[in-house]
């Protein structure tokens, strides 16, 4: 560990690394934290789904609320500390900069998930507010807030004298989704919060912070993570690169615009609606980069993505995201929509950007980050193999069992014969599909959290003194 | 340093483009919808005016339906239900008898929060007044909906009733009429009191009914019944 290496780059990517350790470990494990307990709501969601009495006379346990705590659980609890954990490094590393202040930081995470804790409770006792993925109570937005600023203080001090050399795509997308996110996220508040408007207006707003959430805040960050692994982990560089800066301008742009697709047929101005789909479509031309850059470069090296684990996640993210815009481009097609409207569509939809996209490359990206960190391998790849076959057969059963579900609850619906009650029943079979994929998930990340410890401790075990080293060895 | 500033002008452009265009636009276009009588009238001036003395819609939520809809909120009711009413060609919610004719904006400006819903593991609950009028149906059916619709996904919600014993002391006379032989009765000797939490969640149920006239959005199904 204390032997110094001679080759000089290497002592200064360590010098970024261990720059950040501090902070970047409280993220890690907040975040796998979060990430255990939303697959827990998780699957007492699915059980409720299927036997709708289980638990139900605790209040708080109420199917509404259980479903508000997963999803503030995956969004500000998993998905912001893994993008607290990731962006910065891949940042620092990009611009050869090691983090200055990294207490400011830590302290920002502290109070972050402070936010997030007292909003769980505050769902508990239900004070959700009715907004799907901004249901966190509305005291606690402020406090969210306050953790943000922290964090911008911080990037302000730590990069005042820094003229930064923006010239890899990775470092557009972080940079991104950085100053996007707290901006949303005053937007969203202050018109359905704080001050909130009149009417479907709220709608429009909710719509818009959704949309902007998914795809200005998570999706950046996964896309800047993409496009720092893929190459370096291929030892291939991106193919086509120079369409790469093309995909990061359609893609925020048309995406940002293609919010209100979640309205379509609702009570809103008709010209809204028609806008973003003419947008979604238009997704095609950096959907159509993304596969060439991305899952083109990751098959391009096969042996390597054989064999890499972190590769093999990223890349299994990277197919689930094209697939993602594509479906999304499907559904804003009116005759489909026709069908996919209000259906387990959309849930499988939501769950194929957060988990088989985001999740999948931030399991990739931790496999490669804490051990660099630690500068520590995994000494078997066994377990860490293990959780990436768990996951990718989670996602995809649970994946199925919705859009195949949704597909056949939407059809039922336009047969007005079948009453509600009938529809329902009839998805029995999906719903128990779908809590196997919820079970297998909840599996795959407990042992996630169990990889990462284990190397966490193994590297602790191998810092303690010699001596008592030696005395472990002689009880063994 | 100019990469970078044409790098962080873009980013800015992005976010507000869509703000201006998509939020700032529908608040000029929706922001000063008011509530109306169900036609209008021509004045001597040529301008279409509100009937004087016609009832205004969509009207105010009474304090009782107030506190209903915040119940809804806080059990989550949204989760399962939507409140709106699509075209025709985009799915049979008129068919279904959702409601007589499609819901349009101004039918959402008096309520605190707009409940427009986003899935419909249950049925859209835009019109439920008009199609569910029985109060002890609704109490029944929040208490635990296998009593009145067997096999249903709904949760129940038992903790907004009060399970009491029958004596000459408590006031029964609210309590919970349950089906002859339903096997979720209660036993004789115990009786089930609405709380005011569950009064004023079904008094907003019964309240949700968008089959009345707008200038803008005029019934034209005919009463489909149920
Ligand atoms: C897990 C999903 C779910 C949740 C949560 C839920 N419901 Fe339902 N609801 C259903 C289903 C499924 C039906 C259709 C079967 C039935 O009548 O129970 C239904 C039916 C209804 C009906 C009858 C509508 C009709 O036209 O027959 C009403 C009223 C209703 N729900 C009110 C509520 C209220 C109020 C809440 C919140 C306290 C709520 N529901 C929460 C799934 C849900």
């Amino acid at each position: 560990m204390s032997q110094l290496s001679t080759e000089s780059r290497y002592d200064s990517l360590n010098a970024i690394d261990s720059s950040i350790n501090k902070a970047a470990f409280y993220f890690i494990i907040s975040a796998i934290t979060w990430l255990i307990l939303s697959s827990l709501f998780a699957v007492i969601g699915g059980v409720k789904t299927i036997s709708p009495n289980f638990l139900s006379t605790y209040e708080g346990f109420t199917f509404g609320r259980i479903q508000a705590m997963l999803n503030s659980t995956l969004i500000m609890g998993w998905c912001s500390n893994a993008i607290f954990a990731v962006a910065f490094w891949i940042m620092a590393r990009l611009s050869k900069t090691p983090i200055k202040h990294g207490g400011i930081l830590l302290i920002a995470g502290i109070i972050w998930n402070i936010a997030l804790t007292l909003g769980l409770l505050g769902i508990f006792i239900g004070d959700a507010t009715a907004y799907t993925w901004m249901e966190f109570p509305r005291y606690t937005s402020g406090i969210f807030l306050l953790a943000y600023t922290l964090v911008a203080v911080w990037g302000i001090i730590a990069y005042r004298h820094k003229q930064n050399d923006y010239s890899y795509v990775s470092q557009w997308y972080i940079l991104g989704g950085l100053l996007w996110f707290p901006w949303i996220f005053v937007i969203g508040q202050f018109f359905i919060n704080w001050f909130p408007v009149r009417g479907v207006l709220q709608s429009i707003v909710h719509a818009w912070y959704i949309n902007n959430v998914f795809y200005l805040w998570l999706c950046p960050i996964a896309l800047g993570a993409c496009y720092y692994f893929i190459p370096k982990l291929s030892n291939t560089p991106i193919r086509s690169y120079h369409m790469s800066s093309l995909a990061f301008w359609t893609f925020v742009l048309f995406a940002s615009w293609s919010g209100m697709t979640y309205l379509i047929g609702a009570p809103v101005p008709v010209w809204l609606t028609t806008t973003s789909i003419v947008f979604a479509i238009s997704l095609a031309i950096p959907t159509l980069i993304f596969y060439v850059n991305l899952i083109g470069t990751a098959f391009g090296n096969f042996s390597q993505l054989k064999s890499n684990l972190a590769l093999k996640f990223i890349t299994f993210g990277s197919v689930a995201f094209v697939l993602h815009l594509i479906i999304k481009m499907g559904l804003s097609v009116s005759s489909i929509d026709a069908v996919a409207r209000f259906t387990l569509i959309y849930e499988a939809h939501h769950w194929q950007l957060i988990y088989g996209f985001f999740s999948m490359i931030f399991f990739g990206a931790f496999y490669y980050l804490v051990p660099t960190l630690l500068n520590h391998p995994f000494k078997s790849f066994f377990l860490p193999n293990l959780h990436f076959v768990l996951s990718a057969i989670g996602i995809v059963f649970l994946l199925i069992a919705l859009y195949l579900g949704g597909w056949q609850q939407g059809t039922q619906y336009n047969t007005a014969e079948l009453s509600f009650l009938e529809i329902a029943q009839n998805l029995s079979l999906w719903m128990q599909l779908k809590l196997v994929g919820l079970s297998i998930l909840f599996i795959a990340n407990l042992l996630f959290a169990f990889n990462i410890t284990a190397l966490l401790l193994s590297k602790l075990l191998d810092a303690l003194p010699s001596f008592s080293k030696d005395k472990l060895n002689q009880n063994t | 340093m100019n990469h970078f500033s044409i790098l962080l002008f873009g980013i800015f452009i992005i976010l507000t483009s869509s703000f201006l265009g998509l939020i700032s636009s529908s608040l000029n276009q929706l922001g000063n919808l008011k509530q109306s009588t169900e036609t209008l009238e021509l004045n001597d001036a040529g301008d279409l005016i509100l009937v004087e003395g016609d009832p205004l819609y969509p009207m105010k939520l009474s304090g009782l339906s107030e506190q209903g809809h915040l119940e809804y909120i806080k059990l989550g009711c949204v989760n399962c239900h939507t409140q709106q009413v699509r075209r025709e060609e985009l799915g049979k919610d008129l068919e279904r008898g959702f409601g007589q004719r499609v819901t349009v904006p101004r039918d959402y400006i008096m309520q605190a929060n707009v409940l427009l819903g986003y899935s419909r593991i249950g049925p859209d609950l835009s019109s439920v007044g008009a199609r569910k009028t029985d109060l002890n149906w609704h109490l029944l059916h929040l208490y635990n909906p296998q009593i009145t619709s067997p096999g249903s996904l709904m949760p129940p919600f038992p903790f907004l009733f009060e399970t009491v014993e029958i004596s000459e002391t408590t006031a029964t006379d609210n309590a919970l009429v349950f089906p002859e032989g339903n096997p979720y009765s209660p036993k004789d000797s115990i009786a089930i009191i609405p709380t005011k939490r569950a009064i004023a969640l079904v008094e907003y149920l019964l309240n949700l009914d968008i089959n009345y006239n707008l200038p803008e959005a005029v019934v034209t199904k005919n009463d489909t019944g149920e």
